[in-house]
């Protein structure tokens, strides 16, 4: 995503000298610094409520600009792309003895490693028919140990996902169902949802155009999260992230490239105090990472870390060696929920 | 049950990825959620270098 349009740093000169077409005309200001695309109207709501938070110029510590590799390092949580077959929540998961829910077809490399976890992803299939809950339930009935807990799985997963009227794949149904599934007592803690297609080479829009439309898209998934998660909502905190950000100046196409630094937005009822933090590097040419990107100067997976501790108690030193393999990240908790 | 020897004998991180459940490194029962979204790139078809 990028993160210069989504929170522009008004108050750097060298943001109008970098990218004069892509900062959004009526932008929300926050602070001296730092303002808000319009169309997060949700999650400025957040801000003034102190419910929400940004994180501003940072990454997960990957330069290569690679999707695929990025992707994989966001996910997996370690420093080398395709080093670990589980992810950094997973394993945290794992840890914590909790169980989560992937809102997708797939379950994602980020939530593998747990010991329970299950998917939602609504079926489409013409004439594609289960058992009846009941035939599932005199099956189940039949068999012992694992294979009778899969039934039993496959039986509530099942009623589930074809229970209910106007279950949608898209994102903002799947984070209607999320908070819904995080709200139940005895459900799951956790929640992954995908919001695809920030990758604008072209086009992309300042004040309305389709990143812009991307932001309506994430705020109005905040919206849906938290009128479902309903009173849950004071237990929770909301992660985003993306892989890498793009590149200060827009290319010739009205887009912007693959870069290094970008933004992340966090919201809940675990904050209890919204601030944007930011250990600002500067926009001129020779401030940013190779001359063409914002330089990362917090590393995501602390915030990261800091939400594991912040939502299950795990111990930051546990989290550092344990999940993401590396002792030296810093301890963000109480910059974010302190 | 984590008794004085084993607590002397190692730090809480190393006693808690030992199994033992250390007081501290976990709560008794979990409440909190966590929601992660992903914003970003989703397979090389995806990837928009047109105008729509």
């Amino acid at each position: 995503m990028d993160g210069l349009l989504a929170v522009p740093p008004i108050g750097d000169d060298n943001l109008l000298k970098q990218r004069k077409a892509l900062v959004a005309s009526k932008a929300l200001k926050i602070n001296p610094l730092f303002a808000l695309h319009p169309n997060f109207k949700t999650f400025s709501k957040m801000l003034a409520n102190e419910e929400a938070s940004i994180i501003h110029a940072t990454s997960f510590p990957y330069t290569g600009r690679s999707h695929f590799e990025g992707q994989n390092v966001l996910q997996g949580g370690l420093l080398n792309p395709f080093s670990s077959k589980t992810g950094w929540l997973g394993r945290a998961m794992g840890i914590a003895k909790i169980t989560g829910k992937a809102m997708s077809l797939q379950a994602p490399l980020i939530i593998k490693g747990a010991t329970d976890y299950d998917n939602f992803y609504p079926e489409h299939l013409r004439n594609a028919r289960l058992p009846s809950a009941e035939v599932l339930k005199l099956i189940q009935d039949t068999h012992e140990g694992s294979i009778a807990r899969a039934i039993d799985k496959l039986r509530r997963s099942s009623k589930s996902m074809r229970g209910r009227r106007g279950s949608a794949r898209d994102p903002l149904s799947l984070a209607s169902e999320a908070g819904r599934s995080l709200r139940e007592v005895d459900g799951p803690k956790v929640a992954v949802i995908t919001i695809p297609q920030f990758d604008d080479h072209a086009e992309i829009g300042s004040d309305t155009g389709h990143h812009p439309e991307l932001f309506t898209l994430i705020d109005n998934a905040f919206d849906n999260l938290r009128n479902n998660l309903q009173e849950q909502w004071a237990n929770t905190i909301v992660l985003t992230m993306t892989e890498f950000g793009r590149t200060v100046k827009e290319n010739g196409s009205a887009g912007t490239d693959h870069g290094y630094g970008s933004v992340g937005l966090l919201a809940g009822g675990l904050i209890k105090r919204s601030s944007v933090i930011a250990n600002w590097p500067g926009l001129s040419t020779g401030e940013l990472y190779e001359k063409r990107d914002l330089y990362a100067t917090i590393d995501y997976r602390s915030v990261c870390a800091a939400c594991i501790e912040a939502a299950f108690g795990l111990d930051h030193d546990v989290i550092a060696e344990a999940v993401f393999q590396d002792k030296n990240i810093p301890r963000a908790y109480t910059h974010i929920f302190g | 049950m984590l008794t004085r020897r084993h607590f002397l004998s190692g730090t809480g991180a190393g006693l808690f990825l030992s199994g033992y459940p250390v007081h501290g490194f976990t709560k008794e029962a979990v409440s909190g959620r966590i929601v992660v979204t992903f914003r970003g790139w989703n397979g090389w078809a995806s990837c928009r270098t047109t105008n729509r």
